[in-house]
């Protein structure tokens, strides 16, 4: 199920500055693995040490919040947009 | 990179009372406008520092009275509130309390990610709050060159 990915503008280096992106998966975790095999480099900002999405960046499937549906568990469907944002933060 | 921002003073002042109600905690905003056009609005946006902290202490390590972080889904809100106004984001507003107006190591390495600017031709103002009141603001910029934040004029108009 291909769906929309949306990159931030910090990553986009790494994505030969494309905005967004597609990729196929069945859920948030599988559409970031996905990416994370085209784009490596992307993987390791976007996934901890231990596997997990880091917490320091936002992910919202459309408009939502996916701490709020279930997680990197979140199932997706086509013609889903995913969008990346880092928290906006500093002391 | 520009060497002076201008903000109209109703914005101005729009950041200052923002610091003032969350005092002592920081408060934390956007600064949106068309991309070659003014300054146009100061959104305020609730500081989620203690959540987070409170939900992963290995990431975010400071209280509200010491940091900030965006709410996640009010910066959304606003950002998508934003884009169809035609606006971007020309500037991250946040304030200091007791401390003085100063682009700390902290904001520092929050405005990039990956080493790179978050906002690459935004401006970062840092509200001074002293007692409740605001009492002043200085500006920052990325300066792409020397790869740092570096201190610019704020003229309010």
């Amino acid at each position: 199920m291909p769906i929309t990915v949306r990159i931030p503008t910090p990553l986009r280096k790494i994505t030969g500055d494309k905005a967004e992106i597609s990729a196929t998966g069945h859920s948030v975790m599988e559409i970031v693995d996905a990416v994370g095999k085209t784009y490596p480099e992307l993987a390791v900002r976007l996934k901890d040490e231990k596997g997990g999405l880091r917490r320091y960046v936002n992910f919202f499937l459309n408009d939502e919040d996916i701490r709020d549906l279930k997680g990197a568990e979140t199932p997706v469907k086509d013609g889903d947009t995913l969008s990346i944002m880092p928290a906006i933060a500093g002391g | 990179m520009t060497a002076t921002v201008r903000l109209a003073r109703a914005l101005y002042e729009t950041i200052l009372r923002d610091g003032e109600k969350a005092a002592p905690r920081e408060a934390c905003g956007f600064l949106f406008g068309a991309p070659d056009g003014p300054i146009a609005e100061a959104v305020p946006i609730r500081n989620a520092a203690e959540e987070m902290r409170a939900e992963s202490p290995g990431e975010f390590q400071r209280s509200a009275e010491t940091g900030y972080v965006m709410d996640p889904k009010e910066q959304l809100r606003a950002l998508r509130a934003a884009d169809e106004k035609g606006f971007t984001v020309r500037g991250v507003y946040h304030s200091h309390v007791e401390v003085g107006a100063y682009f700390s190591a902290e904001d520092r390495t929050r405005a990039l990610f990956d080493g790179e600017p978050m906002f690459p031709d935004a401006v970062w103002v840092v509200a001074d709050i002293r007692q409740k009141r605001g009492v002043g603001a200085k500006a920052f910029a990325w300066n792409p060159s020397g790869r740092e934040f570096v201190e610019i004029a704020l003229e309010i108009i």
